[in-house]
């Protein structure tokens, strides 16, 4: 588990508006800061590198994490698989491995395409989970419900990744309270008639990377 | 695969042995002609907790026949012909979280909890027999039937990996006590009637495993 310590000392790596590398920053001190220039601007001129994971089980399903009430923002949201900022001398692939064993306790390996697809295919993947690259955004709108039920957009850089795990999970009682998995249907569904339980993230991202989704879960059903 | 039950009296005494789908099968309908049940089986239940004290809850998936889509106890179902209700524990667990465990007697509890990594290994043991117990269970129509049975209630531990079988639940969530309290008051009706039983009555020992005496 990463301890409130290590939290504060996590250092993330910083961009400006034009994704430029800045810095490195401690996390806690740069949201300090961010929050106070939204609200003084109601816009920000700093941005962080993110990766984010929709992991698939070995049923198609896809794994969503409800943010816990200790949580301050996005509280009790259901969310993607996994979410993450990229820190000092981490590549997004790396910052994958890192977050799914940190998270869910499971080893993880990201592949190319054509890899991801005979792993899929071939490996027996309730021993380690297989992810792929989809795209990185340059612009991405993160929304942060607030407390009190206000929301903050602050930009990002966001590395998108989709994966496949069939094996045990552990969740840390802490950051996520609920595992829940949905049917792509269902989620679709569900994300237009329950939108308030929702992340703005999963009503973005879900609809835009449907086929890719569909597809990958035409494979694991092809296997199973 | 068919899978047999003890069937018993009302009363408590040993009638015959039947297919549990056969058997249910049975016991609606009398449900639906009389309005009551009058066999009943054996089951086996266990609330998990978390080292730190928190609980273990399974979300039934929506296509179970009983209860879909509710807020359960983590594991629980039939004790099987020839089966202890212990083993039924030790099988429920493995089939349904693919957890190991082992259900020991209290008095060895208290040394086991010392002595085993939780994070490989559930450790389980025996509340109490209700011989004549009655668990309340919603259909897929919403209307609610009274199942009698007789039930071995459990108690555990366990801080490890689960993987939740593909049909039967479609998920798992780990909170305090006094969240799901919360819950409970506001969305009863989240919640299967099991689940407010279990966590009404032993509610004392929803605690910590280093507080359990």
């Amino acid at each position: 588990m990463t301890s409130e310590i290590e939290i504060y000392k996590e250092k993330i790596k910083i961009f400006d508006m034009h994704n430029r590398f800045i810095k490195l920053e401690n996390k806690f001190k740069f949201y300090k800061s961010l929050r106070r220039e939204y609200k003084e601007k109601n816009k920000v001129t700093r941005k962080v590198h993110t990766i984010r994971l929709f992991l698939l089980n070995g049923v198609g399903k896809i794994f969503l994490s409800r943010r816990s009430r200790i949580k301050k923002e996005n509280s009790l949201l259901f969310d993607k698989t996994i979410g993450a900022h990229i820190r000092k001398n981490e590549t997004p692939e790396y910052t994958v491995l890192r977050e799914a064993e940190e998270e869910l306790g499971f080893a993880a390996v990201v592949l190319d395409r054509e890899d991801f697809e005979n792993s899929i295919k071939e490996n027996n993947l309730r021993l380690f989970g297989v992810a792929k690259f989809i795209e990185t955004i340059s612009n991405f709108d993160a929304y942060y419900r607030q407390p009190d039920g206000s929301t903050v957009i602050f930009p990002q850089i966001t590395s998108i990744f989709i994966g496949v795990y069939d094996g045990s999970i552990k969740f840390e009682d802490s950051e996520t309270d609920i595992i829940e998995v949905f049917d792509i249907d269902e989620l679709i569904n569900e994300l237009k008639n329950n939108p308030d339980i929702y992340t703005n993230d999963l009503k973005v991202l879900v609809p835009k990377y449907e086929n890719e989704l569909r597809k990958i879960i035409k494979l694991i059903e092809k296997k199973s | 695969m068919e899978e047999l039950l003890e069937i018993y009296s009302k009363e408590g005494k040993f009638l015959t042995i039947k297919d549990k789908s056969e058997s249910h099968k049975e016991m609606m309908a009398e449900f639906i002609k009389k309005g009551k049940v009058s066999n009943k089986h054996k089951h086996s239940r266990v609330l998990l907790l978390t080292s730190s004290g928190k609980l273990i809850l399974q979300k039934r998936s929506k296509w179970k026949g009983d209860n879909p889509g509710l807020w359960d106890k983590s594991v629980g179902g039939h004790t099987f012909k020839h089966e202890s209700f212990d083993f039924t524990i030790v099988r429920e667990c493995a089939e349904e979280l693919q957890m190991p465990t082992t259900v020991v007697n209290k008095s060895d509890f208290k040394h086991a909890k010392n002595l085993i990594d939780l994070r490989v290994l559930g450790l389980i043991f025996q509340l109490e027999i209700n011989k004549n117990d009655i668990s309340l269970r919603k259909m897929k129509n919403k209307r609610i039937w009274e199942e009698p049975s007789i039930t071995a209630y459990y108690l555990g531990y366990y801080d490890g990996p689960i993987r939740f079988e593909r049909g039967e639940s479609s998920g798992f969530r780990v909170s305090s006590l006094k969240e799901i309290e919360e819950e409970m008051k506001k969305n009863p009706q989240m919640f299967t009637k099991d689940m407010l039983y279990m966590i009404k009555k032993w509610k004392h020992l929803i605690k910590p495993i280093n507080k359990i005496k």
